[in-house]
């Protein structure tokens, strides 16, 4: 409970009673905007004002951004899981796509090949040197893999068996070094020995000088091996030349496998 | 030093009021800071000093704003009003200030109500209004405790 102290209310009074007349004075006369008064307030106002609702929208609006940035984040991270699934789907469905094609290829080989008897193997690496060509196959002893058996696919000659375990076995390629073997050209049946270079080219030797080669001619394997069927395709003549006193020809061959991109190959039993 | 503080206080109260305040309203309608402050001060303080408070910060409220200085009429009327009936009231300020707040802020609403329609503005929708009239009450009440210490200082510093 509080006592009112006394005022001095007649003097109260008749300010307010000038003030009030003067704001409807001022309402309704020309000096509604009193020199320009309103336009300096505001200009006065302004930067307090821009201030003052720049801290309020940053106040009010920060909850809303902490949440929402959660909510981005969490939906940034599911997007990504789900794009890197899409993503490994699509991978696979590409691989099991040319697995596909790969396998209908094999199979209408495996047809086309009636006279020998087959065993399909897939590629499980590449032996990891620098210095040899060799395939590891998910096929061994236990499948009837034996050393010396010659590897094709539908495209010709890959290799040899050169090493079997229970269940896995290694190929040497044509294209490494140490391989040889007796071979043709099918259309002239000139002979020679194709030999790896280590690279993605294959030389044929001794080819003898009287003969007939040139470039784009088949070479097969010869009836002459022993180790490997006649008429395996081994690849095409890419050059072949031979100098005024040579005694055989120069022979570069592009091999008729893609050997970097073998999946599925067959050893002949 | 009081009336620097004063000063600043309607400052800081203005800007609230314009920047702030006026994106919490609802259904249209925003708290009065400056109609709180004006009974409060008017409650507390000798009678000219209030009507020089009340005319000072409805005057920058007017300005702040646009049209007639309707602010600057109804906030020192009221205040003379307060002046007038204060000395016979036997109870605490707050409640009398809560009582005059929500009396004032009805009175503001009839007579805006009234005003608007004469003056060629858009007619009344009644339920609306009173709507308004509650929300703008409780918006004002709501503030009334806020400001009640902070003008108590001010007068009494």
């Amino acid at each position: 409970m509080t006592e009112f102290r006394p005022y001095r209310k007649k003097r109260s009074y008749l300010l307010a009673i000038i003030i009030i007349l003067a704001a409807i004075f001022v309402s309704y006369s020309a000096f509604l905007n009193i020199i320009q008064l309103r336009s300096i307030m505001g200009t006065v106002a302004y930067p307090f004002e821009a201030v003052t609702t720049v801290v309020w929208k940053s106040t009010v609006g920060l909850p809303a951004f902490i949440v929402n940035l959660k909510d981005m984040l969490s939906e940034n991270a599911k997007l990504r899981e789900n794009l890197e699934e899409t993503d490994t789907k699509l991978i696979i469905l590409d691989q099991l796509a040319e697995e596909n094609d790969r396998l209908k290829e094999a199979l209408a080989f495996k047809r086309s090949q009636y006279r020998f008897s087959l065993c399909a193997a897939g590629v499980l690496g590449r032996v990891p040197t620098a210095w040899y060509s060799i395939l590891s196959i998910n096929k061994g002893s236990k499948d009837g893999i034996r050393l010396g058996m010659p590897v094709i696919n539908q495209q010709g000659l890959i290799g040899k068996i050169i090493e079997t375990s229970n269940f896995s076995s290694k190929v040497l390629l044509l294209i490494d070094r140490e391989s040889a073997v007796v071979a043709a050209d099918a259309r002239s049946r000139v002979e020679g020995v194709v030999e790896g270079s280590g690279t993605e080219k294959l030389f044929m030797k001794y080819v003898g000088a009287e003969g007939e080669i040139k470039e784009g001619d088949l070479i097969v394997s010869s009836s002459l091996s022993s180790a490997f069927p006649a008429g395996l395709p081994i690849g095409t003549v890419s050059r072949a030349f031979k100098r005024e006193h040579d005694i055989f020809y120069h022979v570069e061959i592009k091999p008729a496998v893609e050997f970097l991109s073998i999946e599925t190959l067959f050893v002949i039993l | 030093m009081r009336s620097v503080k004063s000063v600043v206080f309607i400052g800081l109260l203005l800007i609230l009021q314009s920047s702030v305040f006026s994106r919490l309203s609802l259904f249209g309608v925003g708290p009065d800071l400056v109609l709180v402050a004006v009974v409060i001060f008017a409650v507390l303080n000798q009678d000219e000093k209030s009507t020089q408070f009340a005319a000072g910060t409805a005057f920058l409220q007017d300005l702040l704003s646009y049209g007639m200085y309707l602010n600057l009429v109804l906030k020192v009327a009221y205040t003379a009003l307060i002046n007038a009936m204060k000395k016979s009231f036997m109870g605490s300020e707050f409640f009398l200030a809560a009582v005059l707040l929500a009396l004032f802020t009805l009175i503001t609403f009839i007579l805006t109500g009234i005003i608007c329609p004469l003056l060629g503005g858009k007619p009344i929708d009644y339920p609306a209004w009173l709507l308004t009239v509650l929300i703008a009450m409780l918006y004002n009440l709501f503030f009334l405790p806020i400001l009640f210490p902070i003008l108590s200082n001010l007068s009494h510093d």
